[in-house]
This record gives C-alpha cells, sequence and structure tokens, in this order.
C-alpha cells in the first residue's frame, strides 16, 4: 500500500499491544493494555499481526499470506487490506 | 523462636451475589502475607456466607449493627480484642468506614492500627455529596441531581431525557428508558437506602476502574487499573483486566490530591465513547470487590496497605502487571450446622477447614451446559462439582455458549470446555437444532462424550429433539418429554389443581393476563404484593397495580406471550432437587429448606430437611405424567395454613445442586447412571450426614485470560486436562 507520498507505509502496532499466540500458535489474540480491548485472530489475521508488530507494509503482508494458504494475490490483497481498515478503525495501529 | 501471627479482623463478608470486599481483601492478604496470618472475620449476621469460606477468615465474630451507635461498634471490637488480639482492623463497608474513623484514636490506644479517612472527608465524597465535590474541584462527572422526595422523580427524569441511572443514596443503581421504570426503580431504591435516590445522566462508554491504597500523609502508595470487560444486566463488573492507562493514572492522582485521602480508596470513571474523556462517577471509601485482581496482578494492595498500617512509611509495591484478568465465578461449601448455632449462641466461631473434592478416574465422559455465574448462577457448575466426586465419570466436558460463560475459566471442574452454537434464528428450530447436532457430534468424536446434561430451561426443548441422533452416536441424555412439561408446567399444575390431582399439595391461584385488563383484575382479587410470571422462566414480585403494568410491559416487550398473575404465598421456603429413570419412576431427591435468598430469590444458603410427606406426592405426579431426568421443585409452606404450596416445577437440577455431592446425595451421579442404563448408586451409608451440614454459595474471584477467550472464539474449546 503506498502513502501520499508514493513511498510504501509501514504499518506497525502500537507499542501498547500485546500478541498472545493460542496453544496451538496458529491464532492468537491481540490484547490492547491501555484499553484492555481484546481481538481474536485465526490463523490468517494472526500471520498478518505478527508480522505487523515490527512493522511491515500491505505488499509484504499480502506476500505473507500468498505463501502460506492457498489462495490468490488479488484475494490475499483484499483481505489484508479490509484487516489493516479494521485495525485502523480499533486504533491500534501506529499513525502513518 | 516462631514468628508472632500478624492478626487483623475485616469486615464486609457477606453481599451474596453481589459480594462485599472483605472477602476479596482477606483472600488476598491470605494469599499473599508471608508470615503466619490470623483473620477475624467480623459479620452483622451467621449468614454472611463469605465469612465461612474455608481457608480464609480463622474465625468468625457477631458485630453490632451499625445503627446501634459508635460506643456499640467499639464495646464489641474491643471484647473480641480481648479474646482474639487484633493488631489492625480493616472495615470494607461504606457505612462502617466513618465509624472506624471516628473510633481510630480509641481503637490505636487498645493497639488496634487503622487507616483510615477522616470522617470528614469521606462526608465529601458520598453519592449524594460528590456532584458538589467535582463541581468544586472542577472534576468531570455526570450531571446528577438528588431527589429527597419521590414525587418529584417524575419531573426531573422527563427533564434528564432516557435513559439515564436511578441511584440510592449509599448504593445500587438501575438504568431505566422511561418515566415508569424511573418511578418503579426510584421507589424500590429509596426504600432499600433511604434519603431519596439520586438521577443521573447516562454517559454511554467503557468502565474504568481504580483501587489505590494512600499513605497517611496523602501520597498514593499503590494504585492498580481495572477495565470492566464483562457487565452484566445489573452493570456489575463479571469480567475484568488491569489495564495501563497513563491519562487515567493522571487523572486519579490528581483526584487524590484534592481528597486528602488515608487507607483504601475506589474511584469509578466512565471514559466517554463520545469525547474519550473520563467522567468520575463515584468514589468508595473502601477496597473494591474486584480487589483480588491485584494478587493475580502481582501487586496486592490489601498486603501493601497492611504492611503500611503496621509499618507506616514502607516501600511501594511493584506496579501492577497489565493484561491479568479475573471472572468473577462462585464458590460453593458445606458449613456444619454446629457452627452457625456456636456462632448465634456465643457471637463467635471458628471457621471449619476445607474438604477437598474427591476426583474419580472412571471410563465416564459427561458434557455439561449451564456453566456460567455471569448473569445468575446456573445449574451445570454445581451439575459438574457433582460429577467430579462420582467414581464412574473420568472426563467433564463444559459446554458454553460464549467467552464470558464464567464456567471456562475453571480448570479444577473441567477437562475442556467447548463452545456450542447460540440460536441465532429461533425462528427456525429445525436449523438451530441441526447446528447444535452437528457440534455435539463432533465434539462426542473428538472428546469421546458418553452422556449430555443439558442444564438451562430453553435448551431442553432443543435436546430431547436431536436425543434420538445423539443417541444413535453413542450420546446419552435423559430428559422431560415435552407432554411431560406440560403437564407440569405453570398452567398445567393450575389445571392438576383444579382437578384436585396435586394430593397433600397446594397451588396458588392463577390468572392468564393477556391484556391490561385482566391485569387489573388480577390485581383486584390478589391484591398485592402479587407475583408476575412468564411460562418459562422469570417472575418479579409487584406491590402496586402502577408496579405491575411496568413489570407486564417489559415482560411483554421481553417476548413473553402468555403472562401469568398469583397471589404472594408468605412462608418459608423450600426445594427439591430429584430425578427419574426412563420409566418414570424416582431415584433419589434431596429436599431442603431455603435459608438465604439473594436479590434476584437464588437460593444462597440452604439445608436439607426431610419431606416425606412432599416427596411421595412428587414421586406419584412424576410417574403419572412419566417424567424423565432432573427436575427442580419449589415450594412454599404457607406461613398461615401450614400447607405447602407448589410453585413450580423445572425440567433440570437446581443451580444449588452442588450441595447434593456435599451431603452424599450425588442426584447428577445418578442421572448418568439412569442415561447409561445402568443400576442407581446404592445410599450413602451414613444417612444422617445431611442433617449435620448447611449449603453455602460465595462469589469466587478467579483467574481468566484473555488467550483462553479468544482460544474458544477460534478453536472452538480450551483444554485442560489430559486427553
Amino acid at each position: 500500500m503506498a502513502s501520499k507520498s508514493g513511498k510504501s507505509a509501514s504499518l506497525r502496532l502500537r507499542s501498547r499491544i500485546r500478541l498472545e499466540a493460542d496453544a496451538d500458535g496458529e491464532g492468537g489474540m491481540l490484547f490492547d493494555t491501555q484499553t484492555a480491548m481484546i481481538c481474536a485472530c485465526n490463523s490468517s489475521a494472526w500471520t498478518v499481526v505478527s508480522a505487523m508488530r515490527k512493522g511491515n507494509d500491505a505488499d509484504k503482508l499480502t506476500g505473507l499470506i500468498t505463501e502460506a494458504y492457498d489462495v490468490n494475490q488479488t484475494t490475499a490483497r483484499r483481505d489484508v487490506l479490509s484487516l489493516i481498515k479494521e485495525l485502523r478503525t480499533l486504533d491500534i495501529l501506529e499513525p502513518d | 523462636m516462631k514468628t508472632p501471627a500478624t492478626r487483623v479482623a475485616i469486615t464486609g463478608l457477606a453481599g451474596l451475589d453481589n459480594p462485599e470486599p472483605g472477602l476479596a481483601t482477606a483472600r488476598a492478604l491470605r494469599a499473599h502475607w508471608s508470615g503466619p496470618l490470623a483473620i477475624e472475620g467480623l459479620v452483622y449476621d451467621p449468614w454472611a456466607t463469605g465469612g465461612w469460606t474455608p481457608g480464609i477468615a480463622d474465625r468468625l465474630h457477631l458485630i453490632a449493627p451499625i445503627a446501634h451507635g459508635d460506643a456499640a461498634a467499639l464495646n464489641r471490637i474491643l471484647a473480641i480484642h480481648q479474646e482474639h488480639p487484633i493488631d489492625a482492623l480493616i472495615p470494607c463497608l461504606d457505612l462502617e468506614v466513618p465509624v472506624y474513623s471516628r473510633l481510630a484514636g480509641r481503637l490505636a490506644r487498645e493497639g488496634i492500627q487503622t487507616l483510615l479517612a477522616s470522617a470528614e472527608d469521606i462526608a465529601a465524597i458520598t453519592k449524594v455529596s460528590l456532584h458538589g465535590f467535582c463541581y468544586s474541584h472542577d472534576i468531570l462527572t455526570p450531571h446528577t441531581v438528588h431527589v429527597r422526595d419521590l414525587s418529584a422523580v417524575a419531573v426531573h427524569a422527563d427533564h434528564f431525557g432516557y435513559p439515564l441511572w436511578i441511584k440510592g443514596t449509599v448504593a445500587g443503581a438501575k438504568k431505566v428508558f422511561n418515566r415508569e421504570q424511573a418511578l418503579f426503580e426510584a421507589e424500590s431504591l429509596a426504600a432499600r437506602w433511604g434519603g431519596g435516590v439520586l438521577l443521573q445522566e447516562a454517559v454511554e462508554g467503557s468502565e474504568h476502574v481504580v483501587a489505590m491504597v494512600a499513605r497517611a500523609n496523602g501520597s498514593c502508595l499503590s494504585m492498580a487499573m481495572m477495565r470492566k470487560i464483562g457487565l452484566n444486566a445489573r452493570g456489575k463488573g463479571v469480567i475484568g483486566s488491569t489495564v495501563d492507562d497513563p491519562g487515567l493514572r493522571r487523572l486519579a492522582l490528581e483526584i487524590l490530591e484534592k481528597l486528602h485521602w488515608r487507607g483504601p480508596l475506589e474511584l469509578e470513571f466512565v471514559r466517554s465513547h463520545g469525547s474519550g474523556r473520563f467522567y468520575l462517577l463515584e468514589v468508595n471509601c473502601r477496597f473494591p470487590s474486584w480487589i483480588f485482581l491485584t494478587e493475580f496482578a502481582k501487586a496486592n494492595l490489601p498486603a501493601a496497605l497492611l504492611r503500611e498500617i503496621l509499618a507506616p512509611g514502607t516501600r511501594a509495591p511493584r506496579p501492577a502487571q497489565v493484561g491479568v484478568m479475573y471472572a468473577r465465578d462462585i464458590q460453593e461449601i458445606s458449613v456444619p450446622a454446629a457452627s452457625i448455632t456456636r456462632l448465634k449462641r456465643s457471637g463467635s466461631a471458628a471457621v471449619p477447614t476445607r474438604t477437598p473434592i474427591r476426583r474419580h478416574r472412571g471410563d465416564i465422559v459427561v458434557g455439561v451446559t449451564g456453566i456460567s455465574a455471569f448473569e445468575l448462577t446456573q445449574p451445570g457448575l454445581g451439575t459438574v462439582r457433582c460429577l467430579r466426586a462420582a467414581p464412574e465419570v473420568g472426563r467433564t466436558i463444559g459446554l458454553a455458549y460464549t467467552p464470558n460463560d464464567t464456567g471456562i475459566f475453571r480448570r479444577d471442574l473441567f477437562d475442556v470446555c467447548c463452545r456450542i452454537p447460540i440460536d441465532a434464528t429461533p425462528d427456525n428450530a429445525s436449523a438451530g437444532d441441526e447446528r447444535m447436532l452437528e457440534r455435539l457430534l463432533a465434539i462426542r468424536k473428538k472428546h469421546g462424550m458418553d452422556v449430555v446434561i443439558p442444564s438451562l430451561d430453553l435448551e431442553i426443548d432443543r435436546f430431547h429433539r436431536i436425543a434420538p441422533e445423539l443417541q444413535g452416536a453413542g450420546v446419552r441424555t435423559l430428559l422431560p418429554t415435552p407432554a411431560a412439561r406440560r403437564k407440569l408446567s405453570k398452567i398445567g399444575l393450575s389445571r392438576l389443581s383444579g382437578q384436585g390431582a396435586l394430593g397433600v399439595l397446594e397451588f396458588p391461584e392463577t390468572i392468564a393476563v393477556r391484556n391490561r385488563r385482566d391485569l387489573a383484575l388480577a390485581h383486584k382479587r390478589f391484591g398485592t404484593p402479587m407475583i408476575l410470571k412468564g411460562v418459562d422462566a422469570r417472575a418479579a414480585r409487584v406491590y402496586s397495580l402502577e408496579q405491575a403494568e411496568v413489570v407486564w410491559s417489559r415482560f411483554k416487550e421481553d417476548g413473553e406471550t402468555t403472562i401469568l398473575a398469583q397471589p404472594v404465598v408468605f412462608g418459608e421456603e423450600f426445594g427439591v432437587g430429584l430425578v427419574c429413570d426412563r420409566s418414570g419412576r424416582l431415584i433419589d431427591s434431596v429436599p431442603l429448606k431455603k435459608l438465604v435468598m439473594c436479590e434476584r430469590g437464588k437460593t444462597w444458603s440452604a439445608m436439607a430437611t426431610p419431606l416425606p410427606m412432599v416427596v411421595d406426592q412428587l414421586a406419584e405426579l412424576m410417574a403419572k405424567v412419566g417424567w424423565h431426568g432432573p427436575a427442580d421443585v419449589e415450594l412454599i409452606r404457607d406461613s398461615t395454613t401450614e400447607r405447602m404450596s407448589l410453585i413450580e416445577i423445572n425440567p433440570r437440577f437446581p443451580a444449588w445442586i452442588g450441595y447434593a455431592e456435599m451431603i452424599d446425595r450425588n442426584l447428577p451421579r445418578q442421572l448418568v447412571l439412569a442415561a447409561l442404563d445402568r443400576p442407581p448408586a446404592l445410599p450413602a451409608i451414613d444417612g444422617h450426614r445431611h442433617q449435620d451440614f448447611v449449603f453455602m454459595r460465595t462469589a469466587e474471584e478467579v483467574p481468566a485470560s484473555a488467550v483462553s477467550m479468544a482460544t474458544l472464539i477460534n478453536r472452538g474449546e480450551i483444554g485442560y486436562g489430559k486427553d
């Protein structure tokens, strides 16, 4: 995903967000330590948010999904963008 | 040389489903205190169920009611102090903190230390004064009006607009959505607490609470911030998590500075969804009832307070770990009747020690629904306690509808908890049946479930419909048929009563209320108080025609199609839990007398009592209608006629069923054996044991975790035992 400046925007979770994996490590949850908001993540969402811990762009995240799951680039990108939108609504991503 | 015990006295051990904070405070001290600790529990009557929790207080002592004045309170404490010396006193109830604050100097001279704010500072932040305090100190708070004259409630409520909160002057709060509800709740709260009511603007947002301990110089010794994650219908935080919000921390410290506080403190806030700003809702002059969370979060505030009381100037404990959660579940215990008698007669009694559940490892795997205490205590929790003690049962599966079901955090009760589908399309029963069947079969395949026990009224028809398919797959049930249920429903019992078919039992006259005219007729016939009931669940006692109309409208809005009116039967309440086999024969039963009921009419203390004529009559009735499986029978003995009135029969075990195992009458075990067509278990050899023990229930905070909740959502199950 490109920012207004044309550079690929880095998507990073806010530092107050804690990630905790399920017992089997295939999914997990996001926990906002300031608001106690809990967000359960399925396996594919977990792949994306785990990669956002240190910051990543939408292209890289889409690549992670297509590598890990049997899904085409278009669908993967749509799903990643939809998740990013949701995470922004929840205010758990660092601002651009 | 043996270290002498630290001796602390704690109040606030009652409260039932709205627990007072003393039990959590005592439990936190017990969990954390490093040296020997003696806890003297101070109670106002023997039915403070939290006080009897094994392993917490060493002894209980009756103390003088606050209304008897400061001198009576002081004399009683000093009398206890002579017998059982006290180093520190921690009062945990709003109304008694000012009393002990006034007595602090005299108590200190006798060697009893406290750390409490001055009575003047406490008076400045009572519910009635808080609005003025906030105004004068520029603290954001919802607009609040104290209405002393109840006839003015309607005018003020309409002026506020709806929804709004109606609050008691000491405790209690209800959100109301129209004028009728406002009047109803105002009457009820004012009758309980006196002094009129408070009307408060409803600020929509999330609820955040701060617990603190202030040193004698007013500085903050320790603080923990919590957000309520799961609030029940009464607005009580049943699930909560520690948080770290710098803005909230700053605000709490600013407020503390203005309070000139000493000792424990709770600040309650709502964070507006609209503005994101924190509004101060309440200041409480004691620890909150969730304070045990601070032990889970490794920042035990009660221990910090006790250290500061005994040796002022202690170091601040480490900050509370963030993201640590609690869920408020329940604990059920049996107390020797002799201990209660001793407390009543001598004013003091030792608290008996714990009898652990005797866990067995049989070959049967049982699934149980209704495993939550989030709203009311559901019967599945007691059922599974009984099954844990059944020698034939090897594993137990908790069947939960939501991650808020508090039972999912009970690793001591369940080997695994599995999510089952909520009926999202109640109009399409067959689709719901199919989803439930599919899920239960998947659980059977993975975990080998042999028997399933549905524990909620609204599930029974569904489980009965899918029982043949379940049986085909190896999952047995034992449930009453719809025909048997109809015959013993409230309407059915009214019919049987009319036919004289209830023998020694009576049934209150019943009028079906279809419209307001029927309601007025019922009111004219029965007078007040009168009971309004739905056909399956819910009931409300009303004291006027106006209240009856509010309740009737609420029931209609909630989808009740048939509403029944009955006169109130005055007298002692009894219950019978029973189980019948596939031929309708009564296998076993537990009759009991209810001793303590919570505000919502549920049993929190009871004692087994023989009711041979009632049980014989019920056995005949059950055989006649061909009842299969469990039943919860509610009765009242009319205090005038001494005749036993049948109130209702529910198609599942009562919520107090855990008591059955404590008195060696394990009805859930009998149900499992009957469901599998095995012979019933033989009765216990010591047949008199049941007369010696009283059932008690108390709230208990257990560790919860967001990961468990997320796992239940994502994976559909949480495993605790070994497969």
